[in-house]
């Protein structure tokens, strides 16, 4: 058996939000969130959002997903927290969570674009960082809206 | 005395998990690796549902045995690491595959080419390079690249969407 090296893939913002859903972590790039609210503040909002905030006069659908990435129809227990984020397009929406942490991106820690075999439609994961001995999904605000969109569709919505 | 031209090879014959068996060329195996850190990973396809940490790197994980049979659990406890090229010149890219057993190294020869087994025509037509007889058993030598390749991704995603067909392994 032999040794060989693979080239690494190192990117994305010096900065990140790291939210807690369930088991599952996931990193947005800070300069993509506005703001972090209590969830119990929101409004009612129609489906497939669970509610919406107004913020500075713009309204933030919000939108509750499993730790596998499914839509859910209303929060979950453990969900106290909405991050609002706004995408390179100008998309804004609110996403739910347990727990919100900031993270600060160092040389030492390793990246890894999520590999061609992975990727599927509309898929919202962008790379893997190794943090905390856990597995960390890296996206962005726009490829969570993409995923919202596709995910919706699916449920009719 | 006769001299043989029969051109011989040495491989790794691999039992995914779920019990099904390829080859790789000998230079294709990395490491083999009862404890590694496997993280599972949502919104993938059902053949590729998990990374593992090595060598401070994610490396994805193939089911290979799903390909096969759907009923074969994602309870992944061994690996092996392989390593391929996309193109010549190009560098080195690594995939674990699910692994039951330990790899076992191999000698080819010629004389044991035969045909693939009727579903890598049916539902895989790209997947192996060739197969050769071993043990009673048809093992294919598997086209790693195109595996774990988007096109293989795409083929799989079209195929579910106009419904499963062909015979089973």
């Amino acid at each position: 058996m032999n040794n060989y090296t693979s080239q690494k893939s190192i990117g994305y913002d010096a900065k990140l939000s790291l939210l807690s859903i369930g088991e599952r972590r996931i990193a947005v790039p800070q300069k993509e969130v506005v703001n972090v609210l209590l969830l119990q503040d929101a409004v009612p909002a129609k489906p497939p959002a669970v509610g919406q905030f107004e913020y500075h006069e713009t309204i933030f659908p919000v939108y509750a997903f499993t730790a596998q990435f499914e839509l859910l129809a209303s929060t979950t227990s453990s969900q106290h927290y909405a991050i609002l984020i706004v995408g390179d397009s100008g998309v804004r929406f609110s996403l739910c969570c347990d727990n919100v942490e900031s993270l600060s991106v160092t040389t030492d820690m390793d990246w890894d674009r999520v590999p061609d075999c992975m990727r599927l439609t509309a898929s919202p994961l962008e790379s893997f960082l190794y943090y905390d001995n856990q597995l960390i999904i890296m996206t962005d605000a726009q490829s969570l809206w993409r995923w919202i969109e596709h995910a919706g569709k699916q449920h009719g919505a | 005395m006769q001299v043989s031209n029969m051109a011989r090879s040495k491989a790794w014959m691999l039992t995914s998990h779920g019990g099904f068996s390829f080859a790789v060329g000998e230079l294709a195996m990395v490491e083999y690796s009862i404890e590694a850190e496997i993280f599972p990973v949502p919104l993938t396809p059902k053949h590729c549902p998990a990374v593992a940490y090595w060598r401070r790197r994610f490396v994805p994980i193939i089911n290979y045995g799903k390909l096969f049979d759907p009923q074969v659990n994602d309870d992944i406890r061994q690996i092996g690491v392989l390593a391929y090229q996309t193109q010549p010149h190009t560098p080195l890219q690594h995939v674990a595959i699910a692994l039951d057993h330990s790899p076992r190294s191999i000698i080819v020869d010629d004389e044991q080419a035969c045909e693939l087994p009727m579903v890598f025509a049916y539902r895989y037509p790209d997947l192996a390079i060739s197969s050769f007889a071993f043990d009673d058993k048809t093992i294919p030598i598997l086209d790693i690249g195109y595996l774990c390749s988007a096109a293989f991704v795409t083929r799989q995603s079209s195929k579910k969407t106009q419904g499963r067909s062909g015979p089973g392994h």
